[in-house]
């Protein structure tokens, strides 16, 4: 065989190497992480506008502090330009109040996601956020969304508080 | 030009095997076929059988009356009922036809993509070049719709004669010929907006080419154009007037997706469904995405080219006017466009599916190139550098790309692997010898670069057949669901569902139990009649419209409106004594269909201000026939359809211009003597067909005729 077909039956070869692998792994014979690429969520919410100059602007389960004159763009070029990442609103106001987002206390999360509600631990105490939506990524339907919501002092009481919750929806 | 055995063995494989690979879900899951349930099945498929019904009548089919209150067929942007694909909807389901159009469909594009680049390149590199491009996001986005499907075969079909007959002295018959057949089916098979895209590629190949020195083939080519789009003129002329008062034309989905330059920027070097902080809607997600790899290798292939610039200066035109101007205009158009009109309801992105094969004749030719020889020495130290700069921001992507930190493994390996084939080139200084191994790097680096096109387009990780891709869906998504609802309603009487119609797709669907359904979905939609619903708070606005609460009976009524499909209990409905006839689960979702107390019809007359409805009506091709009841003084008869244009009608053969009604329904004025009356839709004059047909058999001659004299006066 010429050198010229040997490099063609070799792409060949790959190319079809690939197609099979894209077979097995779409098949769930066998997990390859290698095709497992990320898929971009959420949408904007608008939480607040105007608060000490800023706006609350959420996107997926987190509350950005956006001072007024910069844009909305990714999240993480936004933390550059002085925007504060909260789990709250209350606790985005709090960053605001104290013109930092390094604060002591913050919320800090303690179980995702239980019965739709984020709970979360703010020095002794214990609040809940409504969780978001696993597929969409915005928030499960609530009248508030980002309001943080007072639930207990230790983790049980706050898991039966969300659980009492649910049941007084129904 | 000829081909070995064991090259066409080659590229006959790799076209079985792509065609295999669109099809991969339809063999992983059952029963799960190629159809996208959302434009497939509430578009294509729904006017292809409204369109199948009329052509068995031996009429032209030129309205769907069981759509939006009439919605044009020709001249509509998705249903093609003269196209060469819509063939195999004749003969199959329609899942299975749309399934079976895109092997055979894939597998021809990449044989005549083949066979274009293998004028200008290797078989190995006119191969991966072929797979470069029809894998490219954008072609292959749109390769899954009946309405783009044959866009990128038709262009490749075409390039591929025009290229044959400059190679020849005197053109055979046989390839004018097919050069028009190609054009013809071009302008018949896809949709206009491609279509028009795609022009100044196809007029200005040749010129190009062969630097002005083809002007007879250029004129031919020219000539077998203007003869197809003659032909084909009177679809073309009613696009153009249909979507002038559509909804769409004010309008556009496209727009506004990427609201940085800086998103817009790094949208082309990686899928911005990756990366993006939120959600992006369909195609746009990844329509965009070149990769760095493809940006850098056609620029260093470009590159190679230039050391023998005479020699090369054919393919560097075509490159550079046909691949990178159309790149750079594409680019500023899509997102700078938005204040010129027309240009700002397309997506200009689609002017890249026809330069994608110019762009890849440059990544051909750097596999092909010598890299010692056919690259200045300054190129190879600008590589060089380039590929150091690659690797300074790859270790300082958080502080230079954040949006890019954390990047796949894919995206990283491609990301080196470029700076790798860049550092090759660079070392070519130093060696003597072809350099195989770069060779390799590049298309490594680019089988990398096709994974997240094919992993994304195909929904390669969602792990069923489920919608949510649009490739692929369950065989029963076809059609209307749940299906038991359409045997509680009368066929020939109205629906209206409240749903987004674009995506659920009830209203259409419901011309499959020969059901009338009333929200908008098509392009053409008409502006004028959706302003009269949202005046009347009938409808609620979407991608186009659907009608919704508070439901107004008495309005319901003049619209003929007899069933409402609800996606829960209407206890208000139920007061206003609509009865529920019957409900049904599909899919875990509860469907309530109600029914209209007045027994509305889609034809009545009006009497003492209140509509008398009539159930003596027969839906026609094109039109409606009703037998008119016993009157005693004048007035009206209303058939609920929008008085467009085209509509006539005839009152015991005697023909009357429809007015329309203050809730935009076509009525005439009719007396106590009055029998019957025929409304029909006429949008194309016969003359006008036969003039077409006969101008463009005439250029068609003329053009083989002059140029087999000239043939012979040469001998």
């Amino acid at each position: 065989m010429e050198s010229s077909n040997r490099i063609i039956l070799i792409t060949v070869i790959s190319w079809l190497l690939i197609i099979a692998s894209l077979f097995l792994h779409t098949s769930g014979i066998i997990k390859i992480p290698f095709f497992n690429l990320k898929q971009s969520k959420g949408a904007i919410v608008v939480v607040e506008e105007n608060y000490k100059g800023f706006n609350l602007v959420a996107i997926k389960e987190e509350v950005y502090a956006i001072p007024h004159g910069i844009p909305l763009s990714n999240p993480r070029r936004m933390k550059r330009q002085g925007t504060f990442e909260a789990h709250s609103k209350e606790e985005a106001k709090r960053m605001i109040d104290a013109n930092k987002e390094d604060i002591e206390p913050r919320l800090y999360l303690v179980e995702n996601n239980f019965r739709g509600f984020n709970i979360y631990r703010l020095g002794n105490r214990y609040y809940i956020v409504r969780a978001m939506h696993k597929e969409h990524a915005v928030p499960l339907p609530t009248k508030y969304p980002y309001h943080e919501r007072y639930a207990g002092s230790n983790i049980e009481n706050a898991r039966g508080f969300v659980t009492k919750l649910k049941e007084s929806e129904f | 030009m000829k081909h070995s055995r064991l090259e066409k063995l080659f590229i006959f494989y790799l076209a079985i095997t792509v065609s295999i690979l669109i099809l991969i879900k339809v063999f992983i899951y059952d029963p799960c076929y190629a159809f996208d349930s959302n434009d497939d099945v509430n578009h294509t498929f729904v006017n292809l059988k409204a369109s199948q019904d009329i052509m068995q009548h031996g009429s032209i089919p030129e309205i769907n009356l069981y759509n939006n209150f009439g919605t044009p067929i020709i001249g509509d942007a998705l249903t093609f009922p003269f196209s060469i694909q819509s063939i195999t909807y004749w003969l199959l389901p329609n899942y299975l036809a749309m399934t079976v159009n895109r092997a055979i469909i894939a597998f021809l594009t990449i044989i005549f993509l083949f066979l274009f680049f293998r004028t200008f390149l290797s078989p190995l590199s006119a191969m991966f070049s072929s797979l470069l491009v029809f894998l490219s996001p954008g072609v292959f986005w749109n390769f899954a719709h009946h309405h783009y499907q044959m866009a990128l075969l038709c262009f490749s079909f075409i390039l591929f004669i025009q290229n044959k007959c400059s190679c020849q002295s005197r053109p055979r018959v046989i390839d004018i010929f097919l050069l028009w057949i190609g054009y013809t089916v071009f302008f018949l098979s896809v949709s206009i907006q491609p279509v028009l895209l795609s022009l100044p590629f196809l007029v200005l190949f040749i010129p190009i080419k062969d630097r002005l020195k083809s002007i007879r083939t250029w004129i031919l080519n020219i000539s077998m154009l203007i003869s197809a789009a003659i032909l084909t003129s009177p679809q073309t002329y009613l696009f153009l007037k249909s979507i002038s008062g559509s909804t769409r034309a004010h309008w556009s989905p496209y727009s506004g997706l990427f609201t940085t330059e800086r998103q817009q920027l790094l949208s082309l070097l990686l899928p911005a469904g990756e990366w993006m902080h939120i959600a992006i809607n369909g195609h746009f997600a990844i329509a965009t995405y070149f990769s760095i790899a493809f940006l850098l290798f056609t620029i260093a292939g470009f590159l190679s080219l230039l050391k023998e610039y005479r020699k090369n200066f054919s393919v560097i035109s075509m490159i550079l006017l046909l691949g990178v101007v159309p790149l750079v205009l594409g680019f500023i158009l899509q997102f700078y466009g938005q204040s010129i009109p027309f240009v700002k309801s397309m997506d200009l992105t689609r002017l890249w599916w026809f330069a994608m094969p110019f762009l890849a004749i440059a990544i051909g030719k750097l596999i092909d190139s010598d890299w010692k020889k056919d690259f200045h020495n300054v190129f190879k130290i600008l590589a060089g550098l380039t590929s150091l700069a690659l690797i300074f921001v790859y270790f300082s992507i958080d502080n230079v790309i954040p949006e890019f930190s954390s990047l796949h493994i894919i995206h990283t390996l491609a990301f080196l692997g470029t700076a790798l084939c860049l550092l090759a080139v660079f070392f070519s200084i130093f060696r003597d010898k072809k350099a195989i191994i770069g060779n390799w790097l590049v298309i490594l680096t680019m089988f990398l670069v096709l994974i997240p096109t094919l992993v994304y387009i195909l929904g390669l990780n969602i792990k069923s057949c489920n919608k949510g891709n649009h490739y692929f869906s369950y065989e029963n998504e076809a059609t209307f669901q749940p299906a038991s609802l359409l045997s509680h309603m009368t066929p020939g009487l109205r629906m209206a569902t409240r749903e987004n119609a674009a995506v659920e797709g009830h209203d259409l669907k419901a011309i499959f139990g020969g059901i009338l359904g009333s929200n908008a979905r098509a392009i053409v939609a008409s502006e004028e009649l959706k302003d009269i619903f949202y005046k009347n708070h009938l409808i609620k606005l979407d991608d186009t419209y659907f009608f919704t609460q508070p439901w107004q009976t008495d309005k319901l009524d003049k619209l003929g409106i007899r069933y409402l499909l609800l996606r829960k209990e209407d206890k208000d409905l139920e007061n206003r004594r609509w009865q529920l006839i019957a409900s049904d689960i599909y899919s875990g979702e509860k469907y309530f269909l109600y029914e209209n107390p007045s027994k509305a019809t889609p034809v009545y007359i009006m009497k003492d201000g209140k509509p008398l409805f009539i159930s003596d009506f027969k839906l026609v091709p094109n039109g409606i026939r009703v037998e008119i009841p016993q009157i005693t003084e004048p007035t009206f008869l209303v058939a609920t359809f929008f008085p467009s244009d085209p509509w006539r009608a005839f009152i015991d053969g005697r023909e009357t211009r429809p007015s329309m009604s203050e809730l935009g329904m076509m009525q005439i004025p009719i007396n106590p003597n009055n029998r019957s009356v025929l409304f029909v839709y006429r949008s194309l004059k016969p003359i006008h067909l036969i003039f077409a047909f006969l101008l463009s058999i005439a250029i068609l001659s003329a053009t083989i005729f002059l140029n087999l004299r000239n043939k012979y006066a040469q001998k």
